[in-house]
């Protein structure tokens, strides 16, 4: 993590690995997933804005795990592996008998969700294309600043 | 501390949920000068009553924030003290009931004589007054809030002066079935009361069908809160004044032991001081018994009203229990499960007395069937990450289209007892504070196993209906777990000064007045959601005040 004037912001290989692992959570296989709706963008907000330091740094610890699973299993980090090898490192970072580790994945997932389905001035969700993957009608939450 | 004189007021209200609301109103209209303090804001309805996840249901919108006013939570599993919502309503004009969903039920007359109609279980006991005496003001809730329900739709429900002021809410066309399952069953389902309009009410318009109801404030006011429809007018006789960002500290009293008024930080932090003749405290049953802790003096120096040492003692939450069943729109046309309505609005009060063995004492609860809230983060959440699952990739974005796409989901969930204990309690926290530099609540939680045993049984008995429907999957959530917003029995009512704080009409034993007007009088936590009964029980009070003045 790089702290410039009080303001946190995540370290470039951070930033790769949370971009990859929320691509995997919501891949753009049949429509848009966490690319196109520009998740990253909410959690990078969510993880410099809103959570407290304990919480940031448990997930920054997550996605280092992510990283040094895929090292240990594949021989590359995780932004680098094919598809089914980064779903084969979550499974194992959640086999991995240890409360943070679950709680997590969790927080990856529901993120990546949140930033998928979020209203759109949160940073996420752009064009309203979450919802409109759901055929939700969008709503004046759409529109509103 | 303000230099000013401190106003002085024939009633101080500290709180404004659905306790504080029903006085505020009545006294005022009496012709008493009232004031209201309120620790959080007040909202505009229509401007910060928004249909968005994040901003209400992830940043905390009704408070507090738990980094800054938790609650602390020890379990004999768990006895290193965990920051919890637990116990918390909601902190802002309105209380809980401003994002509650509004299912206003009464209680069943077997609610008030819990011991001497079940038998004797931990501190279980009877109400020092009956379902007779509440009547009334049962009615005089459902008419100035503005209920909508069918009176007399089944056979269990207590003895009813007036009707309904307003029809039932439309129901989705699915509920015609159910409704037939459960008759099949030999079941009395019913319109699920809700203080929500079904038509124009009090110059409140009807309810807009909008899907975003419990958890989320109504920005049209069709939903009936206490800021809506009791403080509203209240306000308007010119004689209550609602202080917000008021955060009471100390209740004081005077050396012949009665109550003065209180001290409060205000919205600036400063300390400001209000007088009063009389004093209630209306904070919810976790924030009352812990402002009666917080104001110990001299002459109560375990806290005020708390001689016996009861206060905090008897601390119910209500029980809850939950399923939901998934129908494939293309496997069941007969139930019309294309047409987006939301509301189902269901309930059944057939399991109020459960049969003999299944659990400690035969007390049931009280099953509301709706359909699954559609609110988009959350229903993806529950499908990726609930019931233990962890579902990622072109696998949940796969569930997530059939889900939206191809499925419905019915829910119903259990209103039961949580019934009272030893084990259950709350002191002051010796090591938190809050932001205010006061000791939090702690919350000792051991609940006895009746309402895991009796939750099982009564989600059984859900599953039932669900499978007649021919549900294609079917989750069993919650059986029996503890509900965080429904909170109860810190100062127990009851006719003797030894076995309870309050007297029949929530006059503190101790301190002649001092009233606790909220969920905390309450001597059992009721088989069914207990707000409508904390409405009518703070009008009752209201009522007895005036007539002892």
């Amino acid at each position: 993590m790089i702290r410039t004037a009080d303001v946190f912001r995540l370290a470039p290989e951070s930033q790769q690995t949370l971009h990859a692992a929320l691509i995997c959570i919501l891949p753009s296989d049949d429509g848009p997933g966490a690319e196109e709706t520009l998740a990253f963008d909410y959690v990078e907000r969510v993880l410099t804005e809103v959570v407290d330091g304990e919480r940031r740094r448990h997930f920054l610890e997550g996605l280092h795990l992510l990283d040094d699973v895929a090292r240990e299993r594949h021989g590359l980090p995780f932004r680098l592996c094919a598809r089914e090898k980064q779903d084969d490192v979550l499974t194992h970072v959640l086999g991995i008998p240890h409360r943070l580790t679950q709680q997590f994945v969790a927080s990856l997932i529901h993120v990546a969700l949140q930033g998928f389905l979020c209203a759109p001035r949160h940073g996420g969700n752009h064009g309203g294309q979450g919802w409109a993957y759901l055929s939700l009608p969008e709503t004046a939450e759409a529109a509103r600043p | 501390m303000s230099r000013k004189r401190a106003p002085q007021v024939d009633v101080l209200i500290i709180g404004s949920g659905a306790g504080g609301g029903p006085l505020a109103l009545t006294l005022a209209r009496h012709g008493a000068s009232v004031m209201v303090l309120e620790r959080g804001p007040r909202h505009t309805p229509a401007i910060d009553y928004v249909h968005d996840e994040v901003a209400v249901a992830m940043r905390e919108f009704f408070g507090p924030r738990l980094r800054d006013d938790p609650h602390m939570v020890v379990r004999p599993d768990q006895p290193t003290p965990q920051r919890s919502r637990l116990g918390w309503t909601a902190t802002c004009l309105g209380g809980g009931t401003a994002h509650m969903g509004g299912y206003l039920y009464r209680f069943h007359p077997d609610d008030f004589r819990m011991q001497s109609r079940f038998g004797t279980y931990h501190s279980v006991c009877d109400w020092p007054y009956d379902y007779a005496a509440l009547e009334p003001y049962y009615s005089r809730a459902e008419w100035t809030v503005g209920v909508s329900g069918r009176g007399g739709s089944y056979p269990t429900e207590g003895d009813r002066s007036r009707p309904y002021p307003m029809p039932p809410l439309p129901s989705h066309p699915v509920a015609s079935q159910l409704d037939a399952a459960c008759i099949a069953r030999g079941l009395h389902p019913f319109p699920t009361p809700r203080a929500v309009n079904s038509a124009w009410y009090d110059d409140r318009p009807p309810c807009s069908h909008c899907q975003w109801c419990a958890g989320y404030g109504c920005p049209t006011d069709a939903r009936g809160s206490t800021a809506a429809t009791l403080l509203r007018r209240a306000e308007k006789t010119g004689r209550c004044e609602v202080r917000c960002r008021a955060m009471a500290y100390k209740i004081t009293v005077d050396t012949r032991g009665h109550a003065t008024g209180c001290l409060y930080f205000d919205a600036e932090g400063q300390r400001q001081r209000v007088r009063a003749s009389l004093v209630c405290v209306c904070c919810s049953a976790v924030e009352s018994a812990r402002l009666l802790l917080l104001s110990d003096s001299r002459l109560f120096p375990d806290g005020l009203a708390n001689g016996n040492g009861l206060v905090g003692r008897h601390l119910q939450f209500h029980a809850t229990s939950s399923a939901r069943a998934h129908f494939r729109r293309d496997r069941h046309p007969h139930l019309s499960l294309d047409d987006p309505f939301p509301n189902l609005d269901r309930s059944i009060m057939d399991y109020y007395v459960l049969p003999d063995g299944v659990a400690p004492i035969a007390k049931g609860g009280l099953i509301r069937f709706g359909l699954a809230s559609r609110t988009p983060i959350l229903t993806a959440a529950e499908l990726a990450l609930g019931q233990g699952r962890f579902l990622w990739g072109m696998a949940l974005k796969k569930q997530l289209r059939e889900i939206y796409h191809d499925t419905r989901t019915l829910n119903f969930e259990v209103f039961h007892d949580f019934l009272p204990s030893d084990g259950t309690y709350m002191t002051l926290d010796p090591d938190v504070r809050d932001r205010w530099g006061l000791p939090v609540a702690r919350i000792h939680l051991d609940p006895p196993n009746h309402h895991a045993i009796a939750g099982r049984y009564l989600v059984d008995r859900g599953v039932d209906v669900f499978e007649d429907l021919g549900a294609d999957s079917i989750e069993r959530r919650q059986q029996g777990d503890t509900a965080s917003f429904l909170v109860h029995g810190t100062c127990r009512a009851g006719a003797s000064p030894e076995s309870s704080v309050l007297n029949a009409f929530c006059r503190a034993h101790e301190v002649p007045n001092l009233y606790v007007v909220d969920g905390s009088f309450m001597p059992t936590s009721g088989g069914a959601a207990p707000t409508l009964t904390i409405l009518a029980n703070s009008f009752r009070t209201a009522d007895h005040i005036l007539a002892s003045s």
